[in-house]
């Protein structure tokens, strides 16, 4: 059976786009979770200070000034996105909602002679994604009949996981140097069902599989300096190295005008071109105000990419303010705000098929309780932004998007 | 493209020349939980506990001199010193150990140890006070505590639920074996904190004094294994220990200063030279 190129692939193209685009909740963006105990409650804000288990992955030189010979730290999270595009599909919106609940950092510290040893678990990016919608009426499609009613079922899993080991020396009163090798692990895997009844009676079903996986390196190094009391720089360098990356899909569809089993089309693609990934330049100032107050400030900057089978990525700066204070022996507060620069380019009204563009700015909030060896912290923030989309293929259409997350966490850290 | 390594590198260049202009400590980055340095019941009992591990430890490698007349001389001269310490929680135990090397051992919680070979290089009783009150000064002032952060584990609400988010309550006990492994180290490899020796050095000349030995005892005791320095039964002594000039000076400074005559305290010289014969 031939299949019309335009009628069908369009529908579909449509919503493989929405795939892409789910993925790219994660992709778009460098800094979509907030890592660690303290540092999330500041905003990420924690290269200069970096003196706990949090450190590992911010700037390993930190975790010379950890106190308490032996130290850990995790946190549990649960995070919810909404993006909601407007005027996609004949009016209509589309609302994707996204939830993760895991343990998205575990670290532990302990000296080995002059250095300082640790490791850690690091989640840094994490969704799952569900979009279960109806669309009624008559929706405007290329098979030559409107369609009736629209039925889309999307799953999407992304997760990316860093593990490994660091260590940090100091080198003198002044200044700490560090590293951090983690092993890197991604894993996705995306399921799409999509219906489509036509207003003439014929109909048309796809479903698509893509599961993605890649294994690499991260190596961070970092420094830490002391210009003078109370002042506190750190840099930290870091970058993904993928050594393999797998790419494999399944697409089944029912063409509108097939009418047996024989004339559904299979489509099986495979991918092991690697991923390219920026370099990650962190550079933090932190003034100890007093032991009871802590400012920080950070940006982070990741370099240009150009990689055409993953997609091209524009160079991003995040910031990030942060301040902790103690009120007393027993209890803490941090607060912090943030930005998650896209690393996509402008929408161009010209073209199609482009990534789409959100810039987001978050702010975040944490009370600690203090006991003898412990602590425990509940913390959360709220993530908003608005942007543009492509999410028709083939369509030169641009869509209002709008973001809007928060997160909860829970941690506790202790030395023994 | 540019790798992070070299990043790394020019960012190393541009600033360690002005990190390595000046050097000092960082206190001012501890928060304020973290100065907190309350001691709990509870930390007592940990701290014999951990005390009780190193003892064992320490018996292990030189075993117990198993003369019951000796332990109990030593354990005497040890109580008379331990009424006058600051440290009236703790029940002193003392022990000789069975070895020719010369030194002595204290372990956290009030556990002291001298070995024969230092027994047998004393001349009267308030050489062996001498040693004895260095020992426990180390435990009086919590030398290895403070070092290694001993500290009772915490059962309260927060601390269950911090371990329970935490999902780890092995880590304590590890970290428990860790800090006996680096206790056992200091004593037989590193040695304590110079500042530490000190302290316990100037200390031994008034815990000695004030329970009436004669605070130069050590002294001459110093003097004299200062002659056997470099021998095999010196061997971990002069390892985990400052040079004797420096620790006799420091001695006679310390009397000097706090205006000690020697010649008006005991050394019972008859009495640890009938306590001695025992031990041929």
């Amino acid at each position: 059976m031939s299949r019309r190129p335009v009628s069908i692939t369009a529908w579909l193209f449509v919503f493989v786009a929405a795939l892409a685009g789910a993925a790219a909740a994660d992709e778009f963006h460098y800094n979509n979770f907030l890592i660690g105990d303290r540092a999330s409650g500041m905003g990420g804000a924690y290269t200069a200070v970096s003196d706990d288990a949090s450190g590992l992955y911010y700037n390993p030189a930190g975790i010379v000034y950890a106190t308490g010979r032996n130290l850990s730290a995790s946190v549990n999270a649960y995070y919810n996105m909404t993006k909601t595009y407007d005027n996609v599909i004949g009016g209509n919106g589309w609302e994707r909602k996204a939830t993760s609940l895991l343990p998205n950092f575990f670290g532990i510290l302990q000296p080995l002679g002059q250095f300082k040893f640790g490791f850690s678990y690091a989640v840094p990016d994490s969704i799952k994604e569900d979009q279960d919608q109806a669309f009624y009426g008559s929706l405007p499609t290329s098979l030559g009949s409107p369609a009736t009613r629209y039925i889309i079922n999307f799953n999407n899993e992304d997760n990316s996981y860093l593990i490994g080991p660091s260590l940090a020396k100091e080198v003198n009163a002044k200044l700490a140097v560090g590293m951090t090798l983690y092993v890197y692990h991604r894993s996705n895997q995306s399921i799409l069902n999509q219906n489509i009844l036509l207003a003439d009676g014929r109909y048309e079903w796809s479903n698509q599989y893509i599961e993605k996986v890649e294994r690499g390196y991260k190596p961070i190094v970092g420094l830490m300096w002391t210009p003078m009391e109370k002042l506190s720089i750190g840099l930290s360098v870091g970058r993904i190295f993928v050594y393999s990356g797998s790419m494999d899909s399944q697409t089944t569809v029912k063409d509108a005008d097939a009418t047996t089993p024989d004339e559904y089309t299979m489509t099986f693609e495979s991918d092991t071109t690697k991923k390219k990934y920026p370099n990650e330049v962190r550079l933090g100032a932190a003034y100890f105000v007093s032991n009871a107050l802590l400012v920080s400030f950070d940006t982070t900057y990741y370099d240009k990419v150009s990689d055409p089978v993953h997609g091209d990525r524009v160079s991003v700066v995040n910031a990030a303010i942060g301040t902790e204070y103690y009120w007393s022996r027993s209890w803490a507060l941090r607060g912090g705000i943030f930005s998650n620069m896209a690393n996509t380019p402008e929408l161009d009204p010209s073209r199609y098929n482009q990534d789409e563009k959100v810039d987001l700015y978050g702010l975040s909030l944490s009370v600690s309780n203090f006991s003898r060896n412990t602590s425990i912290t509940l913390g959360g923030s709220l993530t908003t932004g608005s942007g543009k989309a492509q999410v028709l293929s083939g369509s030169t259409d641009i869509q209002d998007v709008d973001v809007f997350g928060w997160s909860l966490y829970l941690s506790s850290s202790y030395s023994y | 493209m540019r790798r992070p390594g070299t990043l790394a590198t020019v960012a190393l260049v541009l600033l360690l020349p002005a990190a390595a202009a000046a050097a000092e400590a960082q206190a001012w980055r501890q928060r304020l939980p973290a100065e907190s340095a309350e001691i709990l019941s509870d930390d007592i009992t940990e701290e014999v506990r951990f005390g009780r591990e190193v003892a064992a430890r320490i018996l292990g490698r030189y075993g117990l001199y198993a003369n019951t007349a000796m332990t109990r001389y030593v354990t005497l001269v040890g109580q008379s010193l331990a009424r006058n310490g600051n440290r009236p929680e703790l029940t002193f135990r003392f022990a000789v150990l069975n070895t020719s090397e010369i030194n002595g051992y204290a372990c956290p919680g009030g556990y002291i140890f001298v070995t024969r070979g230092a027994i047998e290089k004393m001349q009267d009783e308030s050489e062996l006070a001498g040693v004895i009150a260095h020992e426990m000064i180390h435990v009086n002032e919590r030398h290895v505590v403070n070092e290694l952060n001993i500290k009772a584990t915490e059962a309260s609400p927060v601390a269950g639920l911090a371990r329970l988010i935490g999902g780890s309550t092995d880590a304590a006990r590890a970290a428990f074996s860790q800090a006996v492994d680096k206790a056992v180290d200091t004593l037989f490899r590193t040695g304590y904190k110079r500042e530490d020796e000190s302290s316990a050095d100037r200390g031994a000349v008034s815990l000695s004094a004030v329970s009436g030995y004669d605070p130069a005892g050590l002294v001459r005791y110093f003097e004299r294994i200062n002659a056997a320095k470099g021998s095999k039964t010196t061997e971990v002594l002069d390892k985990t220990h400052p040079a004797y000039d420096a620790r006799t000076a420091l001695l006679k400074e310390t009397m000097a200063r706090d205006g000690i005559d020697s010649s008006a305290f005991r050394t019972n010289r008859e009495r640890f030279a009938e306590a001695v014969k025992q031990m041929k």
